[in-house]
């Protein structure tokens, strides 16, 4: 029988077959229900949203967040509050001196470059990577193969935590009153201090057990970003003094090593995370950390000072976690195929046990997504590519749009850059997913005109597929 | 937010000639956040539609604004941004690059109202550039900002 026989013997066929047409006309919808890795059971479960700063190591970023997911994963379920609560969160910025200097130490070369037919070298710091290097670096036996806790690299000497409750006080009359609240509730509160390493997080405190009390968060304060910038720049005086006529070494060695002392606790690194103390006018330790890098890298030397920070705090993720699986979506080599890529993005999110999906693309795309496509051909002079990796030898695949033309790369704000996409939901016909970005907590600097919807807590928002598809070259996801 | 400065704020926010100030003095929204930076906790004002997180001591007692966090935000400029590998955040090269401030990250601590439901909210980590007059404004907001100084007039 026929189709059309079909619908004249029935005629409420009709209905149906609309239906069909309506519904079969978007898939997208089909395939779009609510992902939420944050949410209770998820990889991303109280993880921590982290802003790299001036610092190009989104690679690093992206590549701790998975891992920080696969360690969750790791947890026998149902899992615990405590079990969660020890689980230590990685450091991008040692991750990213670690893999550039193992990566070194076996041999790779170094492509990258920053502009056209510039010289580049392992000396350049650790500006653009490799996620899944990142990852390939943690799979390592030991010695190597050790993450830093972040709170180690980024934490404090002294931590102080709010405890607030309700209380009722009927002689209580707040001159702004609350419209959430009777007139006659007030809010106490009590800071606490105590000294040790940061913990990060929700910090509990054991109050909130009280019938009438609410808990609030713990912070841990922040301090000047500027701390790989401080140690570049004393690798860069270092280099500098050893290149003066009868310089030496040792007597340079040991003033940078309190120089440097004093130019980290100036940018309000704790005392107590600067590896060694300065005595009679020397930190032993950080003179060694310059002794032993004196004819190497700038790269081994962050890798070695990060070393001692984190002396005691490092520790290993599984050595199953698997290497990633990277799928090339640029258009300069024909292969930007956006159903497909969503395809991947989608098949992705739904594992059971979803991992984070990483993906480079323009970053531009998320203050103004009409402006910038992806370049036909790789152009040189732009960034890295690969979210600033090594294999592109210094091309961008992000390049301006304005009225469909596009001549020049986009140089002047982060395009080429990796993030993880963590979830995903409906909204009216319109699939959005769910990006961590690393520039921290801060949704004022995206137009919700655009299309996107921002968490004001995380930072995390979400975006339409299809614009994220446009400029996304690339695919970085557990196999 | 009333509706006549609805009107006026989408009149700004689309109007190529508006200048940062004036969204900044226009918007109606400004509500009270604090960050943990350093060893203390700063106060902000945080305006939605202005798209800016500024130091609270900006705000003087009449309503207008006046110190280097609010000024910046009408001459930084995205296509002047000397580029990083690897997705640095832009507002963060523009507070090194094109106002001499330095960057800090802190935390979201309490945020806004007490008894609103954000304010015990777990925060991750915040950007915010240092100006020379001290004041402070998120990296977002410089983000935003220079991007939209940088288009077509």
């Amino acid at each position: 029988m026929g189709f059309p026989s079909v619908l004249a013997r029935a005629p409420y066929s009709w209905v149906v077959a609309a239906f069909w047409l309506f519904w079969g006309a978007q898939p997208a919808q089909a395939t779009c229900t609510t992902i939420d890795m944050r949410s209770s059971g998820g990889s991303m479960e109280g993880t921590m949203p982290m802003a790299q700063g001036s610092h190009g190591i989104c690679y690093a970023y992206a590549g701790a967040g998975m891992a920080d997911a696969w360690q969750r994963n790791q947890l026998s379920r149902p899992r615990t509050a405590d079990a969660l609560a020890a689980l230590r969160p990685t450091s991008p910025a040692a991750l990213a001196a670690s893999t550039r200097a193992y990566a070194r130490r076996s041999g790779a070369t170094r492509t990258c470059s920053v502009g056209p037919g510039a010289a580049c070298g392992w000396d350049d710091g650790l500006n653009g990577g490799n996620i899944e290097d990142t990852i390939n670096f943690l799979r390592q036996p030991e010695p190597n193969g050790r993450a830093c806790d972040h709170r180690q690299v980024f934490g404090v000497s002294e931590i102080s935590y709010e405890y607030s409750r309700w209380e009722e006080d009927p002689t209580f009359a707040s001159a702004d009153p609350d419209p959430f609240l009777p007139p006659f509730m007030r809010r106490v509160r009590t800071t606490h201090a105590r000294s040790g390493l940061g913990v990060g997080g929700t910090f509990s405190t054991g109050f909130a057990s009280s019938a009438s009390s609410s808990e609030t968060d713990l912070y841990i304060p922040g301090r000047d970003s500027q701390y790989l910038t401080v140690l570049n720049e004393a690798w860069d005086e270092y280099q500098r003094r050893l290149r003066e006529p009868l310089a030496d070494a040792t007597a340079i060695a040991r003033a940078m090593s309190t120089r440097l002392e004093a130019c980290l606790l100036e940018a309000n690194v704790p005392d107590s995370l600067i590896p060694g103390d300065t005595v009679d006018g020397t930190n032993a330790v950080l003179r060694d950390i310059f002794s032993g890098t004196r004819t190497g890298t700038r790269v081994d030397f962050l890798a070695r000072y990060f070393q001692n920070a984190c002396q005691g705090q490092t520790f290993r993720i599984s050595p199953t976690m698997p290497i990633p699986v990277v799928t090339d979506y640029r258009v300069s080599t024909g292969r930007h195929n956006e159903t497909t890529m969503l395809n991947e993005i989608h098949t992705a999110l739904e594992r059971r046990n979803g991992m984070p999906v990483a993906i480079s693309f323009c970053a531009t795309a998320l203050r103004n997504p009409s402006g910038v496509t992806l370049a036909s051909t790789a152009i040189p002079g732009g960034h890295t590519g690969t979210a600033g990796g090594t294999s592109d030898g210094g091309t961008t695949q992000c390049q301006e749009a304005s009225g469909g033309v596009a001549t020049t790369p986009v140089e002047a704000d982060g395009s080429d850059h990796v993030t993880l996409l963590i979830g995903r939901k409906q909204v009216g016909t319109r699939c959005m997913l769910l990006m961590r970005n690393s520039w921290g907590v801060s949704c004022e600097r995206y137009l919700p005109d655009a299309g996107f919807e921002c968490d004001e807590a995380t930072g995390d928002f979400w975006v339409d597929e299809s614009v994220l598809a446009r400029v996304t070259y690339e695919t970085i996801r557990m196999p | 937010m009333r509706p006549h400065f609805a009107a006026t704020l989408l009149m700004l926010l689309f109007s190529p000639s508006a200048r940062a100030s004036d969204l900044v003095v226009a918007a109606a929204d400004w509500r009270p956040r604090v960050y943990q930076i350093l060893d203390g906790r700063d106060p902000f004002l945080f305006s939605r539609s202005a798209h800016a997180i500024v130091s609270a001591g900006c705000r003087r007692p009449d309503g207008s604004f006046a110190c280097d966090a609010v000024r910046v935000l009408s001459r930084v400029r995205a296509d002047k941004i000397k580029s990083v590998p690897g997705g640095a955040d832009p507002g963060a090269l523009v507070c090194l690059q094109q106002v001499q401030g330095t960057v800090v990250t802190g935390r979201p601590a309490l945020l806004g109202a007490k008894g609103s439901r954000a304010a015990n909210l777990p925060g991750g980590e915040a950007s915010f550039c240092v100006l020379p007059d001290k004041s402070l404004v998120s990296t977002g907001s410089l983000d935003f900002h220079a991007h939209r100084n940088s288009r077509p007039r």
